[in-house]
C-alpha cells in the first residue's frame, strides 16, 4: 500500500508538463480499489481530494543532481581550462585551434546533461534555465576571457560614434551613414557618460554575453505561445544559441535592435495572435480584403492615434472601452496566460502602444531591422493571424518618414544604388554566396561548416514544419520565411542571407526542436542518442562557426597601442594608410583623420607574390605619404590582425602584407614611431635626412 | 497587500535615489557603473511594466528591458535632436518617471481588481 501510494506520487510528478509544480494536473483515473493510477497527469491524491504539489515530497532525480553538478562545475572548470590559451598560435580555422579540448567536453557534458534533463520527468525550469546560462557562457564569454580587448573593429568604430556624440552633442549626417541611424549610438553616449566612463570599450568586451540574455526573456515568450509541450520550447531555445554563428550580438545598432524585434514579434505573439483558428484559400482572401481596408482606415486614424496613446495611460477605469479599436481581441490571447484581463480593450491599447514606441525605436536605430519586422508583422496580419492590423501601417509611415526627412542625406548619395538593387535578387544571391565562398583553404572550411549546419537546421525545420505540427506551427512558418522578402530589397553588402538567417532563426529553432522532440517521442530512447550526437554537433560547431574569423576578429593590446600611437602624435586630417580597416581604429576623432586601406590601392590588385609588384606598392605608398598637400602628416599602420584579414580572404597572394610590412621595415624611407611584433606604426624619413 | 507590489516599487525608489546620488554626486567610477547602467536597464522599463499590469515573469522582463531601452534611447534622440542634449537633464528625467510612475503605480494598485474578476465590457 506504502509502495503504491510513493509510486503514484512519483508518477504524478511525471505528468504535466516540463515544470510539474507549474503546470496544471489535468483530471485523475481512478481505480478500481480507490487507488490512483500511476498514469501521466494524474491530479488526484489518494482518497480522491485534489493532489496539491506542496504536499509532495521534495524528491530530487539522479538527473537533477547530475545537472546541479555540472551546473556548478562547469563555469570554475571551463574559466581555469582558458587559462593558458596562446592566441598567437591560432589557425585560418579561428579559435578552436587554440582553446583546450575541455572547453568542447564542458560544452558536451552541458548539452548532454541539459538533455537528459530535458526529455526526463519532471524536469526542473529553474536548471534548465541555469543550463541555458552555463551553455551562453562557454559559446559566447570564451573570446571575453581569452582576449585582452574586444574583438571586432566594428566595436571599436562604434565606441568612436558615441564618443563624437560626447564631444560635441550632436549627430552630422555628412560624415557617414551611422549617423543617418543614430538612436543607438545617442544612447550608448548617454549612458557611458552617466557611467562614468571615458568610452565605451569597458562596456563592449561583455556585450555578446549581455545581448544574448536580453535575448532570452522574449525569446522564451515568443516560442511559449507557439506551443504547450515546453521540451519544444526549451529545446529551441537551446538550438537558438548553438546555431546563432551570425555574431551580430556586439555593442552594435543590430545586436541592440534584434532585441527589439524579438520584443516586438513576442508581444504580438503573445496578446494579438490568434494560434487556434483554422484557415482556407477562403480566408486568406478575406482577410487581405479586410487588411487592405483597414490599412486606409488607419491612415485616416492617424490623428487620434495620438489622443488614444495618451488615453490610455490615464487610469481610466478597466471596463471603459477606449474611442477607438486598436483590433479584435486575439482568441488566443487571453487562453494560455495567467497575466489578467486581456480581453480588456484598454490593456490591449496599453500594450499596443507599447509595441508602437518599441517599433518606432528601431527606426531611428538600424538601418535593416526595422524593414524585417516591417515584413514579419505586415505577413501576420495579411495572413489573418495578427489582430494588430494597423501596426504595419504605423510602421511604415515612421520609416518613409525617416528615411525622407531625417536620412535625406544618406538617400541623396546612395537613392540610384539602392533603387538598383531593389529587385535585384541575382545580384543580392552572388554577393551573399558566390563572393563568400573564397578564402585561405582553412577559411573554406569555416564556410562550408557554416553552410553545412544552416542547411541541416532549415532540413530540420521543414520536417517540422510538415511532421510535428504544433499549435503554433503556422505562425513560426511565416516568421520563418517573411524574412526572404528581404533579399528582393537589397543585398546589404553582401550580408543579407546572414541577416535573413538570424531573423528566421527564433522560428527555424523552434520548428527544427519540434522536429526532434517529434522523432524522440516516436522512436523513444533509441533516437536518443542521435538527437544527443546532433545538438552537441551543433554546440561544437558553434565554436567552429561563430569564431571562424577569430584570427583576423580578435585584437590584442599593443595593436590598441599602435592606433593610440597614432592618435598622439596625428593632427587632424591627417592621412592614415592601413593594411585595411580592420584594426580597432576610430574610437576616438572619429571625424578627425582620413583611413586609406592598402587594399584599395591599385598596385595591391596587381601583386603577385613577386618582389617586383612588391616594390611597385611600396613606392605608391610612399607617394601617397610624401604628398603632403593633401595631408599636414602621414602614418602607415601595420598590424597583425590586418594580416589575417587579408591572408583569411585571399585578396591577394598569402603572406603579401607580411612581406610588405617587412620591406617597410627595412626601408630606409620609412621610420618606426611603435614597433611590436603584433603592430608597427611608420612615418615617413624626409628626403633631406635620408641624405 | 501582497509584500511585492511594495518591495518592487520601494527597490525601484531605493535604486533611483541611490544612482542619482552617484550621478549628481559626481561618484567617479567603482560601483557608480553598475549601479548606474542597472538603472537605465531596469528601473524606467519595471516602473511602466508594473502600470501595464503583466503577471508573467517572461513577459514582464521583456517589457521591462524594452520599455528601459526604448525610453532611455528615445528621450536621448529627442533631446539631441531637438538641441538640448544633455545627459544629466535627461538622467533626472528618468528619474523623475520612475518616481512618478511608482507613485502612480502604488496609488492605483489597491484599487484594481484581482486578475480574473473584471467585468467584461
Amino acid at each position: 500500500m506504502k509502495e503504491d501510494v510513493s509510486r503514484s506520487l512519483r508518477s504524478r510528478n511525471r505528468g504535466g508538463g516540463v515544470d510539474g509544480a507549474a503546470e496544471p494536473f489535468v483530471p485523475a483515473a481512478v481505480h478500481a480499489d480507490g487507488l490512483t493510477t500511476a498514469l501521466d497527469g494524474v491530479g488526484l491524491a489518494p482518497g480522491g481530494r485534489r493532489f496539491d504539489p506542496a504536499e509532495a515530497p521534495v524528491r530530487i532525480s539522479g538527473a537533477q543532481i547530475v545537472g546541479i553538478g555540472v551546473v556548478l562545475l562547469v563555469p570554475p572548470i571551463w574559466l581555469l581550462s582558458l587559462r593558458h590559451v596562446d592566441l598567437t598560435r591560432m589557425t585560418d580555422i579561428g579559435l578552436v585551434s587554440v582553446i583546450p579540448r575541455t572547453t568542447f567536453v564542458l560544452a558536451a557534458v552541458t548539452t548532454v546533461s541539459f538533455l537528459v534533463l530535458l526529455f526526463t520527468r519532471p524536469a526542473s525550469t529553474r536548471l534548465l534555465f541555469l543550463h541555458v546560462l552555463v551553455l551562453m557562457l562557454v559559446l559566447f564569454a570564451t573570446p571575453s576571457v581569452v582576449e585582452a580587448v574586444p574583438r571586432l573593429g566594428a566595436t571599436w568604430r562604434h565606441v568612436g560614434i558615441a564618443d563624437y556624440i560626447t564631444r560635441t552633442g550632436r549627430v552630422d549626417a555628412t560624415i557617414d551613414a551611422y549617423f543617418d541611424w543614430p538612436a543607438f549610438f545617442i544612447g550608448l553616449s548617454f549612458v557611458t557618460k552617466m557611467a562614468g566612463l571615458s568610452n565605451a570599450v569597458a562596456l563592449a568586451r561583455w556585450a555578446p554575453i549581455f545581448l544574448n540574455l536580453l535575448y532570452l526573456p522574449p525569446l522564451f515568450v515568443l516560442l511559449r505561445q507557439a506551443t504547450d509541450d515546453r521540451r519544444i520550447v526549451w529545446l529551441a531555445v537551446w538550438i537558438f544559441y548553438s546555431a546563432n554563428w551570425v555574431g551580430q550580438d556586439y555593442l552594435s545598432p543590430q545586436g541592440f535592435s534584434y532585441f527589439l524585434y524579438l520584443t516586438v514579434l513576442a508581444l504580438l505573439l503573445r496578446f494579438f495572435v490568434d494560434f487556434e483558428r483554422r484557415r482556407s484559400a477562403a480566408d486568406l482572401v478575406r482577410a487581405l480584403e479586410t487588411w487592405t481596408a483597414a490599412s486606409h482606415a488607419a491612415a485616416r486614424r492617424l490623428r487620434p492615434l495620438a489622443s488614444a496613446f495618451v488615453a490610455s495611460f490615464r487610469r481610466l477605469p478597466l471596463h471603459r472601452r477606449v474611442p477607438w479599436s486598436l483590433g479584435r481581441p486575439a482568441r488566443a490571447a487571453a487562453a494560455p496566460s495567467s497575466s489578467g484581463p486581456l480581453g480588456v480593450p484598454l490593456q490591449r491599447a496599453q500594450l499596443m502602444a507599447v509595441a508602437i514606441v518599441v517599433s518606432a525605436v528601431t527606426v531611428p536605430m538600424h538601418q535593416l531591422t526595422p524593414f524585417a519586422l516591417l515584413i514579419a508583422v505586415t505577413a501576420l496580419a495579411v495572413l489573418g493571424f495578427s489582430s494588430a492590423r494597423r501596426l504595419p501601417v504605423i510602421l511604415a509611415v515612421l520609416i518613409l518618414a525617416w528615411l525622407v526627412f531625417m536620412a535625406s542625406a544618406y538617400l541623396a548619395g546612395h537613392f540610384g544604388g539602392v533603387v538598383k538593387e531593389v529587385g535585384d535578387v541575382q545580384g543580392s544571391l552572388n554577393s551573399n554566396l558566390g563572393a563568400r565562398i573564397a578564402g585561405s583553404p582553412g577559411h573554406l572550411t569555416v564556410v562550408i561548416v557554416r553552410l553545412g549546419m544552416t542547411a541541416v537546421l532549415w532540413l530540420l525545420a521543414a520536417a517540422g514544419l510538415l511532421a510535428a505540427p504544433q499549435r503554433g506551427t503556422r505562425v513560426l512558418a511565416v516568421l520563418a520565411f517573411a524574412p526572404f522578402l528581404l533579399l528582393a530589397l537589397q543585398s546589404y553588402g553582401g550580408e543579407v542571407l546572414l541577416r535573413i538567417y538570424l531573423f528566421a532563426l527564433p522560428a527555424i529553432s523552434f520548428l527544427a526542436a519540434a522536429m526532434l522532440v517529434r522523432m524522440q517521442d516516436a522512436a523513444g530512447w533509441r533516437s536518443s542518442p542521435v538527437l544527443a550526437a546532433m545538438v552537441v554537433a551543433l554546440v561544437g560547431g558553434c565554436l567552429v562557426t561563430r569564431y571562424g574569423n577569430e584570427k583576423m576578429d580578435a585584437f590584442t593590446k599593443t595593436e590598441v597601442g599602435a592606433v593610440d600611437a597614432i592618435y598622439a602624435r596625428a593632427a587632424p586630417r591627417s592621412l592614415i594608410i592601413a593594411g585595411s580597416s580592420n584594426m580597432p581604429w576610430d574610437f576616438e576623432d572619429y571625424e578627425k583623420h582620413d583611413l586609406l586601406k592598402i587594399v584599395d590601392i591599385s598596385a595591391w590588385r596587381k601583386l603577385d607574390g613577386t618582389e617586383a609588384t612588391n616594390r611597385r606598392l611600396l613606392v605608391e605608398i610612399e607617394d601617397l605619404m610624401r604628398d603632403r598637400q593633401k595631408s599636414p602628416s602621414a602614418f602607415l599602420v601595420l598590424t597583425r590582425s590586418q594580416v589575417a584579414e587579408t591572408d583569411l580572404f585571399a585578396t591577394a597572394p598569402r603572406g603579401s602584407l607580411t612581406r610588405l610590412w617587412r620591406a617597410v621595415a627595412a626601408s630606409a624611407d620609412f621610420r618606426a614611431v611603435y614597433s611590436q611584433p603584433d603592430a608597427a606604426v611608420y612615418v615617413i624619413v624626409p628626403k633631406r635626412e635620408r641624405r | 497587500m501582497r509584500a511585492a507590489s511594495v518591495l518592487w516599487p520601494a527597490a525601484a525608489l531605493a535604486w533611483a535615489g541611490t544612482a542619482a546620488a552617484m550621478v549628481f554626486g559626481g561618484a567617479a567610477d567603482g560601483p557608480r557603473t553598475p549601479v548606474v547602467i542597472g538603472f537605465l536597464l531596469i528601473c524606467p522599463g519595471l516602473s511602466l511594466t508594473r502600470l501595464l499590469d503583466i503577471r508573467e515573469l517572461a513577459t514582464a522582463a521583456t517589457l521591462t528591458l524594452a520599455l528601459s531601452i526604448t525610453v532611455d534611447t528615445g528621450l536621448a534622440g529627442l533631446m539631441l535632436y531637438a538641441g538640448v542634449w544633455s545627459p544629466r537633464i535627461e538622467f533626472a528625467v528618468l528619474v523623475a518617471i520612475v518616481a512618478v510612475a511608482t507613485a502612480l503605480d502604488a496609488l492605483l494598485r489597491p484599487h484594481k481588481a484581482p486578475v480574473g474578476e473584471v467585468p467584461a465590457p
